[in-house]
């Protein structure tokens, strides 16, 4: 498959004012194909923003020392790029950030949604078509002329990410985009980014701390102190429930419940990782021995 | 609640006020502005007063509003009056008692100052206030502005500086309510205590407040370079503005308002007052 993302022996490190040096990703080897779906999870300074952030080229040389390559769309971003060079990079790499307010430049959504494409400079009645398509991409028509602050917090997501799109880009980074929501606003949000998957002409790469939110994904990518810690198909990561354990990474809560069934000695099957499946195995040992009682939890 | 607040004092509607092209309502109010300063004759005076009543009539605002506007000044209409009438001391002697004496002229000039002022306040307040949002304001003053952009004015950085303040006085205002909020439940006391002390303790509040908006700035500059933005140079607008020909007609309305203020100047004092035999 052609790579979209191609990370090689990538180390970088924060550089403070006076010189010292944070390492914050340690010979990271990473590649991401154009159309599919990655979370990458891990701990608050893991490194998970940082390389966000360098593929996005928002930290450049300027801000530390990097070691390595970072191919984006057939260019190393850690190069000497020239300023067209970089647009375009950026253009073609979207990203969603946390703070749903920091994003939203406009007074109007619709303005909003045009500010890129305003920027690129094409003809207002081309903006007028993706303002009405995006709008309906992430499930927001009718809200054109509603001004930002009267919106929830996962509207406003929404509204970043209709953004973000109008730029007609080939991948999207969620930095940590639900993470300042209500359960309602991340629902919205994850329900958006299932639908663009789905689409699959975008390269998506959640950042996240939330295991749920791994789960729906092609391929689940675990740093750990600014190293690749795992990386694989949620089913393989997820069922490997102590070695997450072990880096006090949590599993999704209906694989911790199968995990501990299972070493209770009570199941034997796959563990799963979304509810559905887990209700449906839940109801087949029910059927088998008749009842559960708390004790069988008990490890 | 705070979300709720209206930003400015816009009351949105679609009058023929309402509809007019911002960049030819600010030329409105400035050509507005120059006829009330150039009146001088009472004849002009009536037809400022006359076209201020027609913005305000034709721009659905109500009365209680406008009046409501105007709060702010009344002091400075008593005060600019009270001279006027006591203090001139030119014309006929109308009135006489110890040492207060009234003069034609104080009477006349205090009318026309006060005709003045409201004309003034009306006009500004129902063409640009009242009936334009501040974003479509903001269009309004970069658009009239744009050819200064030739000779290396930032016109357009100042109309985007403009619009960002705008677009996150809400933010700003919801964030200071958390921010007292905080404090008050970590025991700052805005309340009592000398006014030296009460100062102080809002330091509580905007040290924070000051933190949060460079921080919201920094990312905002974050991700507006992630969605290409490079300046003004080459940018399109989604909303473009189209004068209409009604629009022309409104400016050209206004300055035949202007005209006729000055025309009817060399009618002044002594014309009107022969008029009513004095």
């Amino acid at each position: 498959m052609d790579n979209i993302i191609e990370i090689k022996d990538l180390s970088f490190s924060y550089r403070d004012p006076d010189g010292t040096l944070h390492p914050a990703l340690k010979n990271i080897n990473l590649s991401f194909g154009r159309g599919t779906y990655t979370a990458v999870l891990g701990h608050n300074g893991s490194g998970k923003s940082t390389l966000a952030k360098l593929i996005n080229m928002v930290l450049t040389r300027e801000d530390g020392d990097i070691d390595g390559t970072i191919t984006v769309c057939g260019k190393d971003v850690t190069g000497e790029l020239s300023d067209d060079e970089a647009y375009e990079i950026q253009r073609r790499v979207g990203m969603v950030h946390q703070n749903p307010d920091n994003q939203i430049v406009a007074t109007t959504v619709e303005e909003d949604i045009a500010f890129g494409p305003e920027n690129l400079g094409m003809d207002p009645k081309e903006i007028r078509r993706i303002v009405t398509d995006m709008l309906k991409a992430v499930g927001m028509e009718g809200h054109e002329k509603s001004a930002p602050h009267r919106l929830s917090g996962g509207q406003k997501q929404r509204i970043a990410v209709a953004g973000v799109l109008a730029m007609n880009p080939e991948c999207i980074i969620f930095d940590e985009s639900t993470a300042m929501l209500d359960p309602q606003g991340r629902e919205a949000i994850l329900k958006t980014i299932d639908e663009l998957h789905r689409r699959g002409d975008v390269t998506i790469i959640t950042i996240t701390h939330y295991m749920n939110e791994a789960t729906d994904a092609d391929r689940v990518v675990v740093l750990n102190r600014g190293e690749v810690f795992m990386d694989g198909t949620p089913e393989e990561i997820f069922t490997q429930v102590e070695k997450l354990h072990s880096v006090s990474l949590d599993v999704p809560q209906v694989t911790e419940l199968f995990y501990k069934l299972k070493k209770a000695g009570k199941y034997s099957g796959k563990l799963p990782l979304h509810t559905d499946e887990g209700a449906e195995a839940l109801a087949g040992l029910l059927k088998k021995r008749g009842k559960l009682c708390p004790s069988d939890l008990k490890m | 609640m705070i979300r709720d607040i209206t930003l400015g004092q816009y009351f949105p509607g679609d009058s023929p006020i309402h509809t007019i092209d911002a960049r030819i309502k600010i030329l409105m109010a400035i050509l507005m502005i120059v006829a009330t300063f150039a009146a001088s004759g009472w004849i002009s005076f009536i037809v400022l007063f006359l076209s201020a009543l027609a913005l305000f009539l034709l721009s659905g605002i109500s009365a209680k509003t406008l009046i409501k506007g105007m709060k702010p000044i009344v002091f400075i209409l008593i005060f600019t009056t009270f001279f006027q009438v006591f203090f001139t001391r030119t014309g006929d002697l109308w009135f006489k008692w110890w040492i207060i004496s009234i003069y034609s002229n104080g009477v006349f000039f205090a009318i026309k100052m006060f005709i003045r002022i409201i004309v003034l306040i009306t006009t500004t307040s129902v063409i640009l206030s009242y009936t334009t949002s501040p974003i479509v304001l903001t269009d309004g003053i970069e658009g009239l502005l744009k050819p200064l952009s030739l000779i290396g004015v930032p016109v357009h950085d100042f109309a985007l500086v403009m619009s960002i303040a705008l677009r996150f006085i809400p933010t700003l205002l919801e964030e200071t309510e958390k921010i007292t909020s905080a404090q008050k439940a970590r025991g700052t006391d805005f309340s009592t205590g000398s006014l030296l002390k009460r100062a102080r303790s809002l330091l509580a509040i905007f040290v924070p407040l000051l933190a949060s908006a460079v921080r919201h700035a920094f990312e905002l500059a974050d991700a507006m370079i992630c969605r290409g933005y490079r300046g003004g140079k080459g940018r399109t607008k989604l909303n473009q503005m189209k004068m209409h020909a009604s629009d022309i007609a409104w400016l050209v309305l206004t300055v035949c308002v202007v005209v006729l203020v000055f025309a009817l100047n060399r009618l002044g004092f002594s014309d009107v007052a022969a008029l009513f035999g004095r």
